[in-house]
């Protein structure tokens, strides 16, 4: 097939497979968002929501929505927001117990089971990127609480389920962590394979042949906050 | 006013436990945009309350300073129970309150709440030894000063979990832990006014001098604010003018005590006056300070892009948040009353 004709997550996929046989230190994992691709549908938000069987209001990936330019040439803006993964994350160290850290690949990841709740991190992260879960259900107040709001889910390695009041992941602060159980399966993050105008791009920023370091060339590309020198490697194609 | 404070520690302790094992942070009204509110703020303050307290205690224990002698019990006591009954307040707070203990027993140095907590143990030991050593007649000059010297490092440490955080412009500046001393030391000048019986002018005169300083510095701060293009310092300062809570850090520790304490000869019962409703505005100070932090989201358009409970920049205190709150600032009134009295008791005969 032509290279030029192979869908982006296809080509992922293979740059995926080609990174996860490196050693764990030697991968750089990175995502790039076209916002002119971006039709805010919200695919990701939702699937995201749904993998992860998230609560009311914990959230991993918003489509931030913005109107700009005057009129009459006005256009709607659409900006995925997952967790920036910063190289230099601003969240890991107010953490009082060490439950926030970065993996040797660079994921900016949670201890369910060490955080203790304070949301220190939540008010050290300038993209809004975590919340906190609490404890609430969608379901609550009506008859029976329906069993998708309890039963298993798995992250960071571990099955989890919101059954019992008060327990982790219950009062835990939450953010988005690049799908780490589907990328160690040679999976892309859920948010890319549901991208409807195949918008964001996942790979190992550390491959200069990786397609999400390729779609950059000779783009205009946008860094939120980057006066704040928190070096997210989630960027933005303008 | 034992009975009262007493109903309403019963009453505390009952939404506490209730907020523990049944309700959770179901009950609450921070969320994931304003992350801290009244019980952040209720610490903070009996910290820098304790902090204070304990400067002025300490003139006396550390320096034999003798205008100070008559308040160095009642206000080491205070220290010690301010610092006590802020912590099962920030306990509540905790998502997993039972996993407080672990900011003690598996700390991770590089925050600054690890080394603050591990402060407020030392202090307490210190402190303990202090009021022991007072009570015995012995020399207290080198426990004082350390005691002195933890107090003062919690204060900074506190100043820095706050001054540090870069995602807050109106925290993150080297202003905050100035800011958060001269509070401590005007508090501190509160429990001298309120428990001394040195001398009444020289009291009146500290307490006016650095109360006035930390009126400059928060009127400062809210004018930065407000003349800032930065979208969240800006938002702020609008969210403070919006508060009555500013509006009462205004009127309590700003117009009153300065009205009261630039009288010429004040009587003792206004200082006494002056000195608890400055304690009130400078409470509403620390209230202001955490919750206006947050009027603002990392970005304008991020509450609109999800809704759910906590993803708004709208915070009011839940009615667990202020029941559990004053409950336990009762139940450590009654301690520090009981204490006071079981002191003089013990004098009198």
């Amino acid at each position: 097939m032509n290279p030029k004709m192979e869908d982006p997550v296809v080509t992922m996929l293979d740059d995926l497979a080609k990174a996860l046989k490196r050693p764990r230190s030697a991968r750089r994992w990175g995502m790039v968002i076209d916002k002119k691709k971006c039709s805010g549908c919200y695919a990701c938000t939702i699937a995201c929501v749904a993998e992860y069987k998230l609560p009311p209001g914990v959230v991993y990936r918003p489509v931030l929505e913005e109107e700009v330019g005057t009129f009459p040439n006005v256009t709607r803006e659409f900006t995925p927001r997952p967790c920036m993964q910063c190289e230099n994350p601003p969240c890991i160290k107010p953490c009082p117990v060490n439950a926030t850290f970065k993996r040797e690949d660079g994921i900016v990841v949670i201890d369910y089971d060490k955080c203790i709740g304070c949301r220190s991190c939540i008010v050290n992260c300038p993209y809004g990127a975590r919340t906190t879960d609490l404890g609430k259900y969608y379901t609550e107040n009506t008859p029976a609480l329906q069993g998708y709001e309890t039963s298993e889910t798995y992250e960071y390695n571990k099955s989890w389920n919101r059954k019992d009041k008060g327990a982790s992941p219950m009062g835990n602060a939450h953010k988005c962590h690049f799908c780490t159980n589907r990328i160690e399966e040679g999976l892309l993050p859920l948010c890319v394979t549901t991208c409807l105008g195949r918008a964001t791009y996942f790979g190992d920023l550390n491959d200069p042949d990786a397609l999400v370091n390729k779609v950059v060339r000779g783009r205009s590309v946008e860094i939120l906050k980057k006066e704040l020198g928190t070096h997210p490697k989630v960027i933005y194609l303008t | 006013m034992k009975i009262i404070l007493s109903l309403l520690a019963v009453g505390g302790g009952a939404l506490a436990i209730g907020k523990i094992f049944i309700w959770g942070d179901n009950s609450v009204g921070y969320g994931s945009y304003v992350p801290w509110g009244l019980w952040v703020a209720a610490y903070g303050f009996l910290i820098t309350l304790s902090a204070g307290s304990a400067f002025v205690a300490n003139m006396y224990y550390a320096f034999g300073r003798e205008g100070y002698k008559a308040s160095a019990r009642p206000a080491l006591l205070l220290a010690i129970i301010s610092l006590i009954t802020s912590l099962p307040i920030i306990g509540m707070d905790l998502g997993h309150p039972f996993r407080g203990i672990m900011v003690l027993l598996t700390p991770d140095f590089q925050a600054f709440l690890p080394w603050a907590v591990w402060s407020y143990v030392l202090f307490l030991i210190v402190s303990f030894t202090l009021l022991k050593k007072d009570k015995d007649g012995s020399d207290t000059r080198l426990f004082g000063k350390f005691s002195l010297l933890l107090a003062a490092l919690f204060v900074i440490f506190e100043a820095l979990h706050f001054g540090t955080v870069i995602a807050h412009p109106v925290w993150n500046s080297a202003m905050t832990i100035p800011l958060f001393f001269a509070t401590a030391v005007a508090l501190g000048y509160c429990v001298l006014a309120l428990f001394g019986e040195g001398e009444r002018e020289y009291v009146r005169t500290m307490l006016l001098a650095h109360l006035l300083i930390v009126d400059i510095m928060e009127i400062g701060k809210v004018t930065v604010e407000w003349y800032s293009a930065t979208p969240a310092m800006e938002a702020a300062a609008g969210e403070a003018f919006a508060s009555p809570v500013f509006w009462l850090f205004l009127a309590t520790a700003v117009l009153l005590p300065i009205l009261l304490l630039s009288q010429k000869k004040p009587s003792s019962t206004v200082v006494k006056i002056a000195a608890a409703s400055t304690i009130i505005g400078l409470f509403a100070a620390k209230y202001e300070f955490v919750t206006s932090a947050f009027a603002l989201a990392q970005f304008t358009e991020l509450p609109a892009a999800y809704s759910g409970p906590g993803l708004t920049t709208h915070y009011v205190p839940s009615i667990l948040e202020i029941g559990v709150t004053i409950g336990f600032v009762a139940a450590g009134a009654l301690v520090f009353l009981w204490s006071i009295q079981t002191e003089a008791t013990k004098q009198s005969q």
